[in-house]
């Protein structure tokens, strides 16, 4: 199945990204947040430092919150990946995505994608109700402009009253 | 201020709306240099240096260039030479330095620091270039580095350039010996802040693209009309003939404000290869080769009569710099205009190492300068046994020290009280590790903040469209500060527009020419130039209503014309009017276009200007383990006129917690041997992560001031970082009795 | 304290990913093994280690060679070798055991060789045996931020004190070793002494006993003592 493109060595590969099946052909070598952001022009998920020390590229592989840059590509297959461009309904923001903007949860926006990927997963995770510990679970992902505050806000305010459509 | 017909408010400037680009960020849309899509993209990934010093003597691409997708290696040995470079050295290096800042272009074999570009791979795929990088080979002949700022310090020299082109580098006021003679009790410490790296979440990015003679950059910029300049300069082609583009910016905080070597890279790299290129930096690149804050090294020298009155103040600070390049930390710029102390002397050294150069971080000089100053304000306030705010107001100036020169405004005081209130400062019991939360030692400390109100020129459209939307355009930049947002409320309230119908266009040469977004200084200069366009704008549509016979406000008094929600009407008549859509259709059906540029009067020949501030902290340190955990962060403020009191205080919390980190955690370091950026990753490089950052609560104390610009308002950027450091450490100070001069605060410094 | 140790570590997109044999093997953090770009024996055998008189804040006192001294930086790993864990590898010779213990080797001077395990062999399981009192436990560890860094130091600590003396202890510590650090000699100082801070400090001098600093890691030591002698009382206070 490999083919020679460019000189380059590919492999095909089929991921399932928000719903929608996408086939290429890859570098084995290509991380999934290269695959979004470089072949298939998802640039929501973002790249900090593609080396799971940020947090910026967190994505839902099948329903658990991971990093896009550790991850290869070629090993996302036959999985179900949901990226930030996923979780809107159409114009409707999902209600974390409204929170973060009335919350004022970002300022640059460039780990916001990140966050808000976290943040949706962790209404699925065992993480306790007090903001420390939502602190907690929230801090694989880095925000250098230190919208951290407001952030906490916005989760705690969904986490009150849309945790059941979680 | 501005015109007879200024506008009553219709409360969008003032109003905490959500940023009008929200929507874009939290969809993940809004597009970022490296996102922008481009056919034919090739990629380029940066070769470093792997010595300080020296110079590279065999520089070997053969294996690199072989592997299958690799396009190009550019190297010292092939790279194109650039007459720009080769005039300026021909010319002794004098003059301006065509590429601003000194850059590394590969047109030489000299290496000046550890992590230097030294070659570009030009690949198909991010995958081959990176592979291709790792296989180019060089051997250096190599010399002694100089990278340990200690042993370095007795090299240290005067800076002689005037700081920011502005500020002497040295100034003495009174007698100092005399001020110190007087005194009852002296002071005389040494306070030291390390290397520190931005380290914006979105790493440097450029994509280059020519089309023919003409280049389009879209680069990850706070300053497109600046690096316009500097690569027109050093590829010594006509400004006009590029194009620098930068939508979204993914945090900046001064690092981004220069066009650095990569920017120029690809640029030369996509006329090489005759193919777009884009160039991402790696995180680990961030280290050295764009910037960062340096290191500092600062002597004060405190006197003061039993009252706590300030009799002498010497502040001599000395920072590192690059052996390529003097870059000045202005770290004791506000302690000249802080205190009412009649003998002062202040000045700044320079040590040159062999790293990168330094360049502007988040309150560049006043971060790392009031870290000393105002850590000595509080260990006067011990050995006085006086509360540190009345320490303060002993000394508050009531006009600038300086310069003699009155405030625009000053509300400090009110800061002071408004902070303490809140904090609850009344509860602190002076003594040092008189306070303790079960077994933890607590700790109350605080600190003056202030920066000062810069402005540059700055020009603006404003564009009212016969379907009643209006378009600003201006070229600034929205770094996460919220220009979007607040230019959008001040052209709405100008305009008389609504806020949904009005559309920002920033980040692009094709724009009008406005200053880099750094400084504080975006909304004094580009706010008001937007604030005056929509003002030309609004003129033109009141008097085109009043000229034409078939409007309901035909011979109208000009100024009792209002426009509000995009409707023309007759003051205390509102039945009496039309729509700006009914206008415009009626006359041609053409926009009404406004042009503002907009410039500094001769208010800083009349007044000083400054925003204030007062930041307390409350921590508590672990008595065995050393581990600081701050609990409080509480911020009081006075910048004249705030726009937007969410995205303003979304800004101060942000710099609050970028100065706990610099109090706390963050430290480039280098190995003292090799120049190496030993922690260039941000796993070792700490900032700040959730679970660092306490409640923040930023207050603001109301101010009006007429004076700064036309908009009554001081930029909000970097106050919120300044103070923090010293507070910080104060209060660690009160928890714990140990007094730490050397940032950052880690356990290990008290244990 | 397996699971807090656990949660101690990275972050949690970080341990969604994370398998259990591939957090004992993980690389050290040393920044000159990271940095390709300077000697390292463990990356480069023979060409020298950058650390010993380098930037060393974060390096190892205990277990350290004239020729290595990066810390291994797993928490879990540290409460494991405290339970006494036990490490089932398949490979072409068939299945063993090791223990937890012993699969991770001292750097002496081949550094690069980080455990026992053979080439082609695999961890299949890591077996925890059952130990009764180690319901009483707790893993603590101290870092520069609050979250998502790696250990200055740590401690895992179970102890079985009945009427007021100890009669047995597991002890390990993170962050100061080359290793997953088992405690033995604070185990045996504590063992038949009055449970209380003299008890807890005594061990915690027997666990450093064989430290050796680095010009910036120095701290480690007394750090790593107060670190075991907190976590032996937060566990008392339960």
């Amino acid at each position: 199945m490999g083919t020679v493109i460019s000189q380059v060595t590919t492999v095909d590969v089929e991921l399932r990204i928000n719903a929608t099946t996408r086939q290429l052909a890859l570098d084995p070598r290509t991380t999934l947040l290269d695959a979004l952001r470089e072949h298939l022009d998802l640039t929501g998920t973002k790249k900090g430092c593609d080396h799971g020390q940020c947090g910026a590229c967190t994505v839902h592989v099948n329903g658990r919150r991971v990093l896009s840059c550790l991850t290869l590509a070629v090993a996302a297959q036959g999985k179900d990946i949901t990226t930030i461009e996923g979780v809107a309904d159409g114009d409707q923001l999902h209600p974390m995505q409204q929170a973060f903007l009335d919350h004022d949860g970002f300022q640059c926006g460039y780990c916001t994608s990140g966050q808000i990927m976290s943040a949706l997963a962790l209404l699925r995770e065992p993480c306790g109700a007090s903001d420390d510990e939502v602190r907690e679970c929230m801090s694989g992902n880095l925000c250098r402009c230190g919208a951290y505050s407001n952030i906490i806000a916005a989760i705690q305010d969904v986490r009150a009253t849309h945790a059941h459509e979680a | 201020m501005t015109s007879p017909n200024e506008p009553r408010t219709t409360g969008a400037v003032g109003a905490p709306i959500n940023r009008v680009d929200g929507r874009l960020k939290v969809t993940g849309a809004a597009r970022y240099s490296a996102e922008i899509p481009v056919d034919d993209l090739a990629y380029g990934v940066i070769v470093q240096s792997t010595i300080a010093r020296g110079t590279i003597d065999r520089i070997d691409a053969g294996e690199a260039e072989q592997l299958p997708g690799v396009i190009a290696v550019m190297t010292p040995r092939n790279a194109p030479k650039l007459e720009s470079l080769q005039k300026f050295e021909r010319e002794g290096s004098k003059g301006s330095r065509p590429t601003g800042r000194a850059l590394s272009l590969l047109q030489n074999d000299s290496v000046h620091y550890n992590g230097q570009p030294i070659a570009l791979v030009i690949a198909e795929s991010i995958e081959v270039a990176m592979h291709a990088a790792s296989l180019v080979r060089t051997t250096y002949r190599v010399d002694q580095p100089t990278i340990d700022m200690a042993t370095a310090l007795p090299s240290a020299y005067p800076s002689t350039e005037k700081i920011y082109g502005r500020e002497p580098p040295a100034t003495q006021r009174g007698d100092l010996q005399a001020g110190l003679a007087a005194a009852d009790v002296r002071l005389d410490v040494v306070y030291t802040t390390p290397m520190e790296t931005h380290n914006p979440m979105e790493m440097h990015a450029t994509i280059a693209a020519w089309d023919g003679d003409k280049l389009t950059l879209w680069d990850a910029t706070q300053n497109v009309h600046g690096v316009r300049g500097t690569i027109a300069k050093t590829l010594s082609i006509p400004p006009e003939q590029v194009r620098v583009i930068s939508h979204f910016i993914g945090g900046a905080f001064g690092g981004k404000g220069s066009a650095w070597s990569h920017v120029v890279l690809a640029a030369l790299a996509a006329r090489e290869v005759r193919r777009p290129v884009k160039l991402v930096l790696t995180r680990r690149q961030m280290f050295g080769p764009v910037g960062g804050r340096p290191h500092t090294v600062q002597h004060v020298t405190l006197g003061a009569a039993r009252d706590g009155t300030l009799t002498a103040l010497r502040h001599d600070s000395t920072s590192s710099t690059s052996t390529i390049e003097e870059w000045v930390e202005a770290a004791t710029l506000a302690t000249r205009i802080l205190y009412d102390c009649p003998n002062e002397e202040t000045s700044h050294r320079l040590v040159r190492l062999n790293v990168g150069t330094p360049t502007f971080m988040r309150a560049p000089g006043e971060a790392s300068g009031m870290f000393a100053l105002e850590s000595a304000l509080d260990e006067l306030s011990y050995e006085l046994r006086m509360d540190p705010i009345a320490l303060r107001l002993k000394n508050y100036a009531e006009a600038d020290p300086e310069s003699g020169k009155p405030w625009s405004s000053k509300s400090l005081r009110q800061c002071y009280a408004l902070g303490a209130e809140r904090f609850g400062w009344a509860r602190r019991t002076a003594e040092p590790r008189s306070m303790r939360d079960g077994d933890q030692l607590v700790g109350l400390g605080m600190a003056t903040a202030t920066y000062p109100v810069r402005r540059m020129p700055a020009s603006a459209d404003a564009c009212i469209y016969p379907d009643g939307r209006a378009v600003i355009k201006a070229g600034s930049h929205d770094l996460g500060t919220g220009t979007y947002t607040i230019l959008t409320q001040l052209a709405a309230d100008a305009l008389g527009i609504p806020l949904g119908c009005i559309r920002v266009e920033l980040g692009d040469t094709d724009l009008p020419q406005n200053p880099i977004s750094a400084g504080s200084m975006t909304v004094a200069s580009t706010g008001s130039a937007v604030h005056l366009a929509a003002m030309a704008a609004r003129e033109k549509l009141i008097q085109l209503a009043v000229t034409d016979p078939r409007s309901p406000l035909h011979v109208a008094q000009h100024g009792a014309v209002e426009i509000a929600g995009g409707r023309l009407t007759l003051h205390g008549d509102v039945d009496r009017g039309e729509s700006i859509e009914e206008l415009l259709a009626r006359n041609g059906g053409q926009p009404i276009e406004g042009r503002a540029d907009a410039k500094p009067g001769d208010e800083t020949q009349v007044y000083s200007m400054h925003a204030f501030g007062s930041i307390f902290a409350e921590l508590r340190v672990d008595p065995d383990l050393g581990t600081v955990r701050v609990g409080r962060l509480v911020g009081a403020y006075a910048a004249g006129r705030i726009l937007n009191p969410k995205t303003a205080r979304s800004q101060l919390m942000g710099g609050i917690t970028f100065g706990m980190g610099m109090a706390l955690m963050e430290h480039t370091i280098t190995d003292l041997r090799s120049g190496r950026y030993v922690n260039a990753d941000i796993a070792e490089y700490h900032i700040p992560v959730h679970a660092d950052v306490p409640g923040i609560e930023v207050f603001f104390v109301d101010e009006h001031d007429e004076h700064v610009d036309p908009i009554g308002a001081k930029g909000l950027g970097e106050i919120g970082m300044t103070g923090v450091a010293a507070a910080i450490a104060n209060a660690v100070f009160h928890a714990t009795g140990v007094r730490v001069r050397d940032l950052p605060i880690t356990l290990d410094k008290l244990l | 304290m397996l699971s807090q140790a656990v949660l101690a570590g990275a972050s949690g997109q970080v341990r969604n990913m994370a398998t259990t044999a591939g957090n004992l093997l993980q690389r050290t953090r040393c920044f000159y093994f990271r940095d390709t770009a300077t000697p390292c024996n463990k990356r480069e055998p023979g060409s020298g280690c950058s650390a010993l008189d380098g930037y060393n804040r974060i390096h190892a006192v205990l277990g350290t060679s004239a020729h290595c001294i990066a810390t291994h930086p797993s928490d879990m790993a540290v409460a494991l070798v405290a339970l006494d864990a036990r490490v089932r590898v398949v490979g072409p010779a068939g299945e063993r055991v090791v223990s937890l213990g012993a699969l991770h080797r001292l750097p002496g001077d081949r550094p690069d060789r980080e455990t026992t395990l053979e080439p082609g062999e695999l961890i299949i399981a890591v077996d925890v045996p059952p130990l009764a009192f180690a319901s009483r436990s707790l893993y603590l560890k101290v870092r520069d931020r609050a979250s998502f860094a790696f250990a200055l130091a740590s401690a895992a600590v179970a102890v079985d004190v009945r009427d007021g003396t100890v009669r047995d202890a597991r002890i390990a510590l993170g962050g100061v070793g080359t290793k997953p650090w088992r405690a033995a000699g604070a185990e045996e100082a504590l063992r038949g002494r009055r449970a209380g801070r003299d008890a807890y400090r005594a061990a915690a001098d027997a666990a450093l006993a064989g430290a050796v600093p680095r010009a910036h890691n120095a701290f480690k030591i007394e750090l790593a003592k107060r670190t075991l002698v907190r976590a032996l009382l937060r566990l008392e206070s339960r």
